[in-house]
């Protein structure tokens, strides 16, 4: 697909609307700095994109925020960027992107209002690379360190994900421990202070020596730890009681020291379940069913006395009807509506009394709850009792554990004395608030059982209930807070009265035998923690040959056949010699490490960078952008290249020249050309004379935006003087003779527009002009019949797209009338007077 | 090699199967397979708690 136009509306530096219209083979466009041209290629890849590379890349991108719309567009105005597209077979596309809150780009296609999510391209375009090839970008590319080069690479290979993936891979395997959970670092912990104190038994350095050598030494480990029991305990032991043998041993001797253990259980995986399961057990038990249950014994406890009146009355109605006129207890006259009334009320103390029967049903169904509330509560309060009950028989030893650790484990000791003292006040207030508790729940069950149900008694249980639930979490909190604390303070203590009592070998061989289980854990959870170095390893090769393999082999002969063609003839021989990835000594590949490799008359150079100049390496960044985008299956044909030849010299600039006339003769690009070079784009459209081009200058710029002005691709005069130089000449061919006719035709064109500008003030573009308006617009500006007639002749030979026909024949003889005709048209205009 | 055929592969969806395939430590695989979602780092670091904690419960 090439691009046939643009309009642009306050986006970047286009305020009013204004619209560019593009060869299909090569635009220019000229314009100092800041004049706005960035902004057209800006504006194409925003339209595409959703998003510019210069927003992309940028550091911060709160910098750029709010910098895609125009700060003059009034407020009215949506800012948007219109493109037509033609496809091979020469249909258009229209594509409009809307520029709305939040930076956000709606887009349409081809007029229609309904907004689509992605253009209608046969591929993805986010797969492929841009066809924008701009200077701030190629600066990413080369002159940075060889790391932030691989990023640059991947991104224009469009193997972002890739480098993604490796990030992710080494942030994890560099940084594994936010991964391990807290269990696995206890243990881990546990194992490591075992190890110090292995290591400080110099009785015991056989085992250190193999202990050294993680899982696989693990049998030699233990083959060891035996023979060193063996020899502590009495020779007729046998296996299974050397273990109780040493404990003893041990504990007779540190018992002669100290009595006690720093032991301070941390909350077990079930338990924790079961404290959750309790937590929510006690929350919905307030919610539903019981306070509503209780509420309902309250409503129905006024029905009590209904029950004992209907009893009364149901007397009373017997004894009515066996005296239907009179009262059955004073004998007295009624008439029969007191009788009636009597009847009725009856009837409704019957219904009443139905309900009453509810009241007992709920009274059962309540003391079953309760009961149920208060076993739950015992196993719960013993839960968290016992909890630190054991720790803290440790107060009436503090002293005596001062002695053993201050002052060289003070810290220690410290928190010790603290975790004592918290937790005392804590499992205080527990008891405390749980006999509140219970006491609550004794007065509810006796309102229960003697029918004074009361709502304050439901009320006072709630809140006992909730301040015992708070002291607990709180109990809980202190003791998973001093669990680690006092694990270490225990292996200290462990420790310190081995060394006392002369048997830190004996707790060592102890602990080695009791730990066996979780030494065997932690040669496994070792070996996976180390084994992500080799996860690692792997994935760098394997990223480092995927991308090798993008930017070596083809990429780099198409890098080089391009860059063959800037490279001058008077250039020293220090030239770029293709990428490779940085290797290791042993040669494997290092990681996200792209190099540039150059040569300097044959001899491989150390540092390819230090070597090339900057205009080398602004070569071979545009080298490198023009081949990715060659190799990939873009749906685009055209390529943007912004302000390319910055610090060449002018044999560099000229050789360029010869890549653009490649790139649109050879491999079918459209180029659209932008730079601030004014020498330079003039000798680009004599480069490329033949191709008649675009060519458009921006005069200035003003709060409207950039003043786009188009410029004739050549003089009148210089393309009469090609076309006599052709007809001239005897070898010239068909192909040269047509072009010679197009050329006349263009000047017929340029001629018409200026002579119309002259004599009607109105600009019409020459490139939209064909025989009919050419004709038509002669007439209008009074031109004589007869060379009207003769200019429309010079369109016979071709359609209204200046195209010749299948059996076109070129005739020399014609070809001079029409140069002679076009040569009276530039008189006629010179001659002519503006009306 | 063909460049035209790396662009082809350049989402990343295709590269996991090529690479487990070089991998022969399960814990590796299983952190690979496990790069996927929006958030594919945090789900591979989720995966390696969970083979830790499998570990560390795990019963001979």
């Amino acid at each position: 697909m090439k691009i046939k136009n643009i309009t642009i509306q306050g986006f970047r530096g286009f305020n009013n609307v204004q619209n560019i219209d593009f060869h299909d083979r090569l635009t220019l466009i000229y314009a100092p700095n800041s004049y706005g041209k960035t902004s057209i290629s800006e504006a194409f890849e925003w339209l595409l994109y959703g998003v510019t590379s210069k927003v992309e890349n940028a550091d911060s991108k709160e910098e750029y925020k709010g910098s895609y719309r125009n700060c003059h567009l009034p407020e009215s105005l949506n800012p948007f960027v219109k493109v037509t597209l033609v496809d091979d077979n020469k249909n258009e596309i229209e594509f409009r992107g809307n520029l709305v809150e939040n930076e956000i780009i709606q887009k349409f296609v081809s007029g229609n209002d309904h907004e689509v999510e992605s253009w209608p391209l046969a591929q993805d375009i986010s797969k492929v690379p841009r066809p924008f090839i701009l200077q701030h970008a190629l600066k990413y590319l080369l002159l940075v360190r060889p790391t932030d080069r691989f990023q640059g690479f991947a991104r224009l290979l469009r193997l972002e994900k890739l480098d993604l993936f490796q990030q992710n891979i080494v942030s994890l395997c560099t940084k594994p421990d936010v991964c391990i959970p807290a269990e696995v670092t206890q243990l881990l912990k546990n194992i490591a202070a075992l190890e110090a104190r292995l290591a400080s038994q110099p009785s015991l350095a056989t085992i250190e020596k193999v202990f050294k050598k993680g899982k696989p030494g693990l049998v030699e480990v233990y083959d060891a730890v035996a023979s060193e029991c063996r020899q502590l305990v009495s020779p007729e032991t046998e296996e299974e009681f050397i273990l109780p043998q040493l404990s003893k041993i041990r504990e007779d001797a540190i018992a002669k020291i100290f009595k006690g253990r720093i032991i301070l259980p941390d909350y077990s995986e079930k338990e924790k379940y079961d404290n959750a399961d309790d937590d929510k057990f006690f929350l919905d038990f307030f919610v539903d069913p019981f306070v509503k249950k209780y509420t309902g014994l309250l409503t129905l406890s006024t029905v009590q006395h209904i029950l004992e009146r209907a009893e009364f009355f149901d007397l009373g109605i017997k004894l009515l009807d066996k005296t239907p006129i009179k009262c059955p207890f004073c004998n007295q006259s009624i008439n029969s509506a007191l009788v009636k009334h009597i009847h009725d009320e009856h009837v409704n103390l019957a219904t009443e009394k139905k309900q009453s029967e509810e009241l007992q049903m709920q009274r059962t169904e309540i003391m079953k709850l309760l009961s149920e509330l208060k076993s739950r509560l015992a196993t719960y309060q013993t839960r968290h009792n016992d909890k630190a009950s054991q720790f803290l028989t440790l107060k009436t030893n503090l002293e005596k554990l001062k002695t053993i650790l201050v002052p060289k484990y003070q810290t220690h000791f410290n928190a010790v004395e603290t975790a004592i003292s918290e937790l005392t006040i804590a499992k205080n207030n527990l008891e405390t608030s749980h006999s509140r508790v219970l006491k609550a729940l004794d007065k509810v069950e006796t309102s229960v059982t003697e029918s004074k149900e009361d709502a304050t008694l439901v009320k006072d249980l709630g809140e006992t209930f909730a301040k015992y639930i708070s002291d607990t979490h709180y109990y809980v909190q202190i003791v998973i807070g001093k669990v680690s604390a006092m694990s270490d303070a225990e292996q200290i203590l462990k420790h310190e009265l081995a060394i006392l009592a002369g048997t830190e070998n004996i707790s060592v061989l102890i602990d080695f035998l009791e730990q066996r289980h979780n030494i065997e854990k932690k040669f496994e959870i070792d070996g996976i923690l180390n084994g992500l170095k080799d996860l690692r390893k792997s994935v760098d090769q394997y990223v480092a040959n995927k991308v090798l393999e993008a930017i070596s082999g083809e990429l780099t002969s198409e890098v080089m056949e391009w860059y063959g063609q800037i490279k001058t003839t008077g250039d020293p021989d220090v030239h770029f010699d293709g990428f490779d990835i940085e290797r290791t000594k042993k040669g494997d590949l290092k990681a996200r490490r792209v190099q540039i490799n150059a040569t300097s008359y044959g001899k491989y150079l150390v540092s390819a960078v230090s070597s090339l100049s900057e205009s080398k390496l602004n070569a071979l960044g545009l080298c490198v952008s023009i081949a990715t985008n060659l190799k990939n299956d873009s749906p685009f044909d055209f390529l943007i290249i912004d302000d390319p030849i910055q610090s060449w010299d002018a044999e560099h600039e000229i050789q360029f020249i010869e890549v653009i006339r490649k790139l649109i003769d050879e491999r079918g690009k459209q180029v659209i050309l932008m730079s601030h070079n004014r020498n330079w784009i003039d000798m680009v459209r004599s480069g490329c004379r033949i191709i008649n081009g675009r060519f458009y200058e921006i005069t200035g710029y003003t709060e409207a935006g950039p003043q786009i002005k188009e410029i004739s691709w050549a003089k009148w005069a210089e393309r009469l003087d090609e076309v006599d130089a052709i007809i001239k000449d005897q070898t010239a061919g068909i192909v040269r003779l047509q072009q010679a006719e197009e050329e006349i035709r263009i000047v017929i064109t340029e001629l018409t527009s200026e002579l119309y500008l002259k004599i009607k003030k109105d600009r019409k573009k020459p490139h939209n002009l064909n025989s009919t308006k050419v004709r038509k617009m002669l007439v209008e500006c009074g031109t004589d019949s007869v060379l009207v007639d003769q200019i429309a002749q010079t369109f016979e030979t071709t359609d209204p797209a200046h195209h010749a026909s299948e059996n076109y024949a070129a005739n020399r003889q014609k070809i001079r009338c029409y140069y002679n005709w076009a040569h009276k048209l530039a008189n006629f205009l010179k001659d002519s007077h503006e009306a | 090699m063909n460049i035209r055929a790396i662009s082809q592969h350049s989402s990343f969806g295709e590269y996991p199967a090529e690479l487990l395939a070089e991998l022969s430590e399960p814990v590796h695989k299983r952190l690979i397979q496990a790069y996927q979602g929006d958030d594919p780092l945090q789900s591979m670091e989720s995966e390696l708690r969970k083979i830790l904690m499998e570990t560390l419960k795990h019963e001979d």
